[in-house]
């Protein structure tokens, strides 16, 4: 298991936050490290490349209630 | 501050929802979600025809700059070639509407998608004005089947998905064939019935309201419904105000553009196919019936992204001694040539902050008007063209116009503008940085 360190930009940061606290599946498992403004920061534990665990935190993202309302950035943390 | 966080409370509760609701309530995203899978068919006429006009016509900008005209005395012969792609494209774009709605939506309800697209499309022809005998030969108006049958298009499409899907879902009305039949076979038995009480229902629909209303449904739905819209749609003050909403839900977080596709597309759908259509009727985008469209927004207030941030970036050059700024603004100027302002959005931010705020929704709403204004005195033709979103800055303008250099001049000074509306709000974050520190 690799950890990745992938950082959400967000205008509506609360809702991003909601979402992935907690979040635990079969792919990843989210620890939400810091929290910003407009921005947070998330360690992720899975098996995936690094680009693979940016896809799939977009696509938890835009298949949320809000996904396709929310104008949001996903990139790995440098 | 304070006034601004209780501010941003209130609309993370009232906008949040609201986007949501607005972006995920399946009609509307059907809507929206057509209109863009519609476009690439409607931006390749559009492109097809600016090339047309552009090197073919002897006064063709591009056959100008190359002498083309001069090399070739028959150049404008050889138009006609191109000028039937508006045939497959805008020109038949109600019967791409009603297929893609009545296909989102029974997406959307786990239905079969396909089946309930064709199933639309029989329908839209069903309600569809009949055939006229012509010396013998039966004609089918055009009429409804691009712009002017937008409308009906938009309702049947709705409602042909929603009951397609729903009777398509009960078990008394499928058709189970055994197991060793083709699946096609049966995937096409399974929705008979319901396709077959759909067509029934139409035709018993369109026969009272023919009755009713001997000039047809198409006809009642665009002086009814769809004429109103575009008359509401296409006018300044509208257009200001949709362009000043989509970006205020950018400042707060909320992806504007989409919020307000659905609505957006129904406004000015028809009004822009009918300035291309009479592009390619004239040859020229001078005189076209609508000169006020969000092709607007599109070609004077969208350079490097929503809230015209290119004259952000270009104001952060000029002026800000803030070294994030500067460094945000380098990373910020290739994407922001070809529109794409996320760099700069997240980055400074712009995103819910409170002294770029006021630039990032005025400066659009200014250039919007000062591309109206230069339309209305006839300095330059309306935007009739398309174009596609990711062309830089000014260049918008000028194809967008069909190559006319005044409006490539007329893009310039709205970028001008920009900078100048942007400069002091600039100036006023690098005094707040330094207030901080």
């Amino acid at each position: 298991m690799a950890v990745h360190k992938v950082q959400i930009f967000c205008g509506q940061i609360k809702f991003i936050k909601d979402l992935m606290d907690g979040l635990s599946d079969e792919k990843v498992s989210v620890q939400i490290e810091q929290v910003n403004k407009i921005d947070l920061l998330l360690s992720v534990e899975t098996d995936l490349s690094g680009d693979e665990t940016v896809d799939y935190i977009k696509k938890q993202i835009k298949q949320s209630p809000f996904g396709s309302a929310l104008h949001y950035s996903v990139k790995l943390a440098s | 501050m304070a006034f601004m966080e209780k501010f941003e409370k209130g609309m993370e509760k009232f906008l949040v929802p609201v986007a949501t609701k607005l972006n995920s309530q399946r009609h509307i995203v059907a809507i929206r979600d057509a209109f863009i899978l519609a476009f690439p068919i409607t931006l390749a006429g559009s492109l097809v025809l600016l090339l047309n006009f552009a090197i073919l016509a002897p006064d063709g900008f591009i056959a100008k700059i190359l002498f083309l005209h001069k090399l070739f005395p028959n150049l404008a012969d050889y138009q006609q070639v191109f000028t039937p792609v508006l045939n497959g494209s805008t020109n038949i774009l109600s019967m791409f509407i009603v297929f893609l709605i009545a296909r989102n939506i029974a997406l959307a309800l786990k239905a079969d998608e396909l089946l309930a697209g064709i199933t639309g499309l029989s329908i839209f022809f069903i309600i569809y004005p009949p055939y006229v005998n012509v010396d013998g030969a039966n004609l089918l108006t055009t009429q409804w089947i691009g712009a002017q049958g937008l409308f009906v298009a938009i309702i049947v499409g709705i409602i042909v998905g929603e009951l397609f899907s729903k009777l398509s879902k009960s078990e008394r009305l499928q058709i189970n064939m055994p197991a060793s039949v083709p699946p096609a076979v049966s995937r096409t038995f399974k929705v008979l019935f319901p396709i077959i009480i759909i067509t029934l229902l139409f035709a018993i629909a369109n026969a009272i309201i023919n009755a009713l209303f001997p000039d047809g449904l198409h006809q009642l739905i665009y002086e009814v419904l769809q004429t109103p819209l575009k008359n509401l749609g296409t006018n300044i003050f509208s257009l200001i105000i949709l362009a000043i909403v989509s970006n205020v839900l950018w400042i707060f977080g909320i992806h504007g553009p989409n919020t307000v596709a659905a609505i957006r597309e129904a406004m000015f759908a028809e009004a822009n196919i009918e300035n291309l259509n009479y592009v390619a009727a004239t040859g020229t985008a001078w005189d076209a019936p609508y000169p006020v469209t969000w092709a607007l927004n599109d070609a004077f207030a969208n350079y490097g992204g929503s809230g015209m941030t290119l004259g952000l970036l270009i104001a952060i050059f000029l002026v800000s001694k803030r070294k994030d700024y500067r460094d945000i603004g380098k990373l910020s100027v290739a994407p922001g040539l070809f529109n794409i302002n996320e760099p700069v959005i997240f980055g400074l931010p712009v995103v819910l902050n409170p002294i770029l705020i006021i630039p990032f929704v005025l400066a659009p709403a200014v250039n919007i008007f000062i591309g109206y204004l230069a339309v209305t005195l006839k300095l330059i033709p309306p935007v009739a063209y398309s174009v596609p979103w990711t062309t830089p800055g000014p260049l918008l303008a000028f194809f967008g116009t069909g190559g006319n250099w005044m409006a490539l001049i007329v893009g310039f000074i709205c970028l001008a503008v920009s900078t100048l509306i942007y400069l002091p709000f600039v100036l006023a974050a690098n005094k707040a940085a330094n207030a901080q520190k």
